[in-house]
């Protein structure tokens, strides 16, 4: 399979599991926040705050809006093309990367991932309207599972089949780690907080990885931070949680060409959420935060490590380093940016 | 004849199914039947079913505007077939042949010792100014001393019921793809025209594209390593690429995905490493394929390619450099060269030409501007034309103008009357013109097309086929009334 295909593929079940996870994050964060007491009013903003800290994102919105108000970071995250993350961005580089992939996909996935973006760009004016937000975000999940359930029951598993298993779980991995990131240090910092308050907010995160009926269903008892935390990271069987990502990555890997490097790195991954504690890391909010920083900085080598065992396989001299860079097609740039973008997020400081 | 054709307008033009007396040609009678049979709405009926399928299938080509954003088209076929009778298309067919043995010759000469320059049959200034000759190219000896591999010749009808080579297009003639869609779709349209009459197999394409660009690979194999190199998504023939690549089960790749070792060798990048490459079918032009020898901007092509195939680690089909053939002036010498390299005359004819660097001829063009199509040596696409019939004063004026101060790089042929075929329009059987583009496979041995690209211009009147100025396209039919079914059968055994 040539190098720039599985790059393609790959970036685009990144860009679909982004769009997915997004939309889901944003309606939820949306719904529950209107049950917060108007005692909390303060709270309401700063919940949408970390929104942008959660995709690492600040930077890049104060650059075209003041406040950080609900109305704004919503547009920004769904519909503003000048924000490489948006929903409607990912959808643009989606569609992007399945054209230049087409023929290495059912026919139909491209009429659905196209009605998808078409959707998306005609309600970008509605969508920012509170009563059709839902039901818009909603039925983009829904044609994204249509698309995603698509390529599954028709894919022979070959070569492209396991770049776009990659690219969703290191996506998805992705996402999780930082969604915990943010939430559980607000969480755990602010012991003075009321049980409620921490409570809606662990049903929050639960709800935006769709884990929280399974989680009901594991834990049979209301929603106790700590072990949501534990759950989240280190449950075998719920196929959002960290640990099966990993372990899904590594199935895929296991079936690639020469794949020692990257399968060192993701099983060392495994182990480290496998072995973590987290109930002590939960105990203390400065170990927490550099685990799950450690986590996302070591999901950035497996990437690196990805693109450079199948990307670009060649000793990268200074010629063909530019030859490579200027040849790269136009989604590949915007998916370096993009990239880079994603990345730049575990340095991002958080918001007290 | 049944009614519909009796209002068929017997134009001045020849027609290709219907002759004056509105009668049926040899090989069209049960086609002609067969369409006065169906009624107005089994006619639509068909044609979109036809289209729906090609929808479906997805056969697109892209129109770009002057902005620069492309449009995808669904490809424009026409329900009713253009037919030709075998035994004239095996004379078009020797006389193809012929064509582009003479040209391949012309073109080893040209960069080898250039006999025919030195026995004085060919003016070397005319080269001179060749924007595709390349020195690179010079002394080169490429694999079976073939350069044109894949050769798209168009013909033309005149009034006088006479096939003509009108040009022929040496460097990246696309089409071949369409001509097995357009049968594709025809025969899931007319599956009973194709029991009763005797119609050529087309489908052979791939098979024998594939055989002639694996007798060229440098390392001997069952299945060499062959690519078919693509601008990319956005080039207006991508499908055609991919298409193509498919039917022989061969890999697309864009320039990026490949690269010149330092053993001058050429690799593909994969996820399993590099893969040395054999035979590059390349879509891209001289210009772009290679930055180190083409525009150093360039973004299509890869660098030191031109370094490999000087090598001969590497096979290019078309060869960089059989561009210098692909010039309407150099066209004009084609029966010279199948006289001088063949020894034989040519079995079907050019258009008249008249060369405007020679004084004499440069003479009758300018007095003669209102009757005659002006023509740059080097555009395509049906772009750049003077019609004289239909220009303006101001036009001429200017193509006047153009040619005097560089006659080198104009010709002009008499304004032909193409003839016309039926065509659907509006749910009536309309005369529109028409031309035939066959394709000339030359590796081991030449293989023509049976019949090839018919494109018709849909707008009355006009004579502008090409795709991307809105033409149509028909399936081609050559049509063997013979007993002898031989032909047929060997057809269908050479796949």
């Amino acid at each position: 399979m040539l190098s720039r295909v599985a790059e393609n593929l790959y970036w685009l079940a990144r860009y679909i599991e982004r769009v997915e996870n997004t939309a889901r994050l944003v309606n939820v964060q949306a719904n529950l926040l209107m049950d917060l007491p108007r005692a909390h009013d303060g709270w309401h903003d700063m919940g949408w705050q970390h929104m942008l800290t959660i995709i690492g994102a600040s930077d890049h919105f104060y650059d075209s809006y003041k406040d950080a108000d609900e109305r704004n970071i919503i547009a920004f995250m769904l519909v503003d093309k000048n924000n490489p993350g948006s929903i409607l961005s990912s959808l643009i580089m989606a569609r992007e990367n399945l054209r230049a992939t087409r023929e290495a996909l059912p026919q139909e996935a491209w009429e659905v991932l196209n009605e998808i973006y078409l959707f998306a760009r005609n309600e970008a004016a509605t969508i920012l309207g509170r009563n059709r937000q839902f039901e818009c975000l909603a039925r983009i999940i829904t044609e994204i599972h249509s698309l995603t359930g698509l390529l599954n029951s028709t894919m022979t598993r070959d070569m492209g089949y396991i770049f776009l298993q990659l690219g969703y779980y290191m996506e998805r991995a992705d996402m999780t780690s930082r969604i915990l990131d943010v939430r559980s240090s607000h969480i755990f910092s602010v012991d003075e907080e009321p049980a409620t308050i921490e409570d809606l907010i662990w049903v929050m995160v639960l709800r935006s990885l769709s884990a929280y009926q399974p989680y009901r269903r594991y834990a049979r008892a209301r929603v106790r931070g700590r072990t949501a935390l534990a759950w989240l990271c280190q449950d075998q069987r719920f196929p959002r949680s960290i640990y099966y990502c990993f372990d899904q990555i590594e199935s895929g890997v296991r079936l690639l060409p020469h794949h020692d490097q990257p399968l060192r790195l993701i099983t060392q991954l495994k182990r480290h959420v496998q072995t973590s504690n987290m109930d002590t890391l939960s105990k203390n909010k400065n170990e927490l935060r550099q685990y799950l920083d450690h986590m996302q900085q070591e999901l950035e080598d497996l990437h690196q490590i990805i693109f450079d065992s199948y990307f670009c396989p060649e000793p990268v001299s200074p010629a063909s380093q530019k030859q490579t860079s200027a040849n790269v097609s136009v989604s590949s740039i915007h998916n370096s940016a993009a990239n880079k973008q994603v990345q730049s997020q575990t340095s991002m400081p958080l918001k007290p | 004849m049944h009614e519909r054709w009796n209002h068929y307008p017997s134009e001045t033009s020849y027609d290709e199914l219907i002759t004056e007396q509105c009668e049926s040609r040899p090989g069209c009678r049960h086609l002609v039947e067969q369409l006065a049979n169906y009624t107005e709405k089994q006619l639509l009926e068909s044609q979109q079913a036809m289209e729906l399928t090609l929808q479906l299938m997805g056969v697109t080509f892209t129109v770009y505007t002057s902005e620069g954003s492309g449009i995808d088209r669904t490809w424009p076929v026409d329900i009713i077939p253009r037919v030709i009778e075998a035994r004239e298309w095996r004379v078009i067919e020797a006389g193809l042949k012929q064509r582009i043995q003479a040209l391949n010759m012309f073109i080893s000469d040209i960069y080898g010792s250039r006999n025919i320059i030195r026995a004085g049959k060919f003016p070397p200034e005319l080269l001179s100014q060749s924007k595709n000759l390349h020195q690179y190219c010079m002394g080169m000896r490429p694999p079976l001393d073939q350069w044109a591999h894949i050769c798209g010749s168009d013909l033309v009808r005149d009034r006088d019921g006479h096939l003509y080579v009108l040009e022929d297009n040496l460097r990246i003639p696309s089409g071949a793809s369409y001509t097995l869609i357009n049968r594709l779709v025809m025969k899931r349209v007319f599956p009973d025209l194709f029991q009763k009459s005797n119609i050529l197999p087309v489908d052979d394409y791939p098979a024998q594209l594939f055989d002639m660009l694996a007798a060229l690979s440098p390392r001997p194999a069952d299945y060499p390593s062959i690519v078919v190199l693509t601008p990319g998504i956005y080039n207006s023939a991508y499908f055609e690429h991919v298409y193509l690549a498919e039917q022989m089960g061969v890999e697309v790749v864009m320039g990026s995905d490949l690269m010149v070792g330092d053993d001058d060798c050429v690799y593909m990048r994969t996820i399993e490493g590099l893969e040395r490459i054999d035979v590059i079918y390349r879509r891209v032009d001289d210009d772009f394929i290679d930055p180190e020898t083409g525009r150093a901007d360039s973004m299509l092509g890869t660098p030191g390619l031109i370094r490999a195939w000087r090598k001969g680690n590497v096979a290019i089909a078309n060869a960089p450099g059989c561009g210098l053939a692909d010039d309407k002036v150099i066209y004009a010498f084609v029966p010279e060269f199948i006289r001088f390299y063949l020894g034989e005359e040519p079995k079907v004819d050019n258009v008249p030409t008249y060369r405007c660097y020679i004084d004499s001829e440069r003479s009758y063009v300018l007095a003669h501007l209102h009757e005659l199509v002006v023509k740059p040596a080097n555009e395509s696409g049906g772009y750049g034309m003077l019609i004289g019939p239909f220009s303006t004063a101001r036009e001429r004026e200017q193509f006047a103008h153009s040619i005097r101060k560089d006659p080198r790089n104009f010709i002009a042929q008499p304004t032909l009357d193409l003839s016309t075929c039926p065509t659907l329009c509006n749910n009536r059987f309309e005369p529109r013109h028409v031309d035939l583009r066959p394709f000339i496979l030359s590796g081991t041995r030449v293989h023509v097309t049976r019949g090839g690209l018919t494109r018709v211009a849909l707008r009355r009147g006009t004579l502008i086929v090409n795709s991307s100025q809105g033409g149509g396209s028909k399936d081609t039919w050559i049509v063997d009334e013979t007993t002898d079914e031989s032909e047929h059968m060997n057809a269908i055994q050479s796949r």
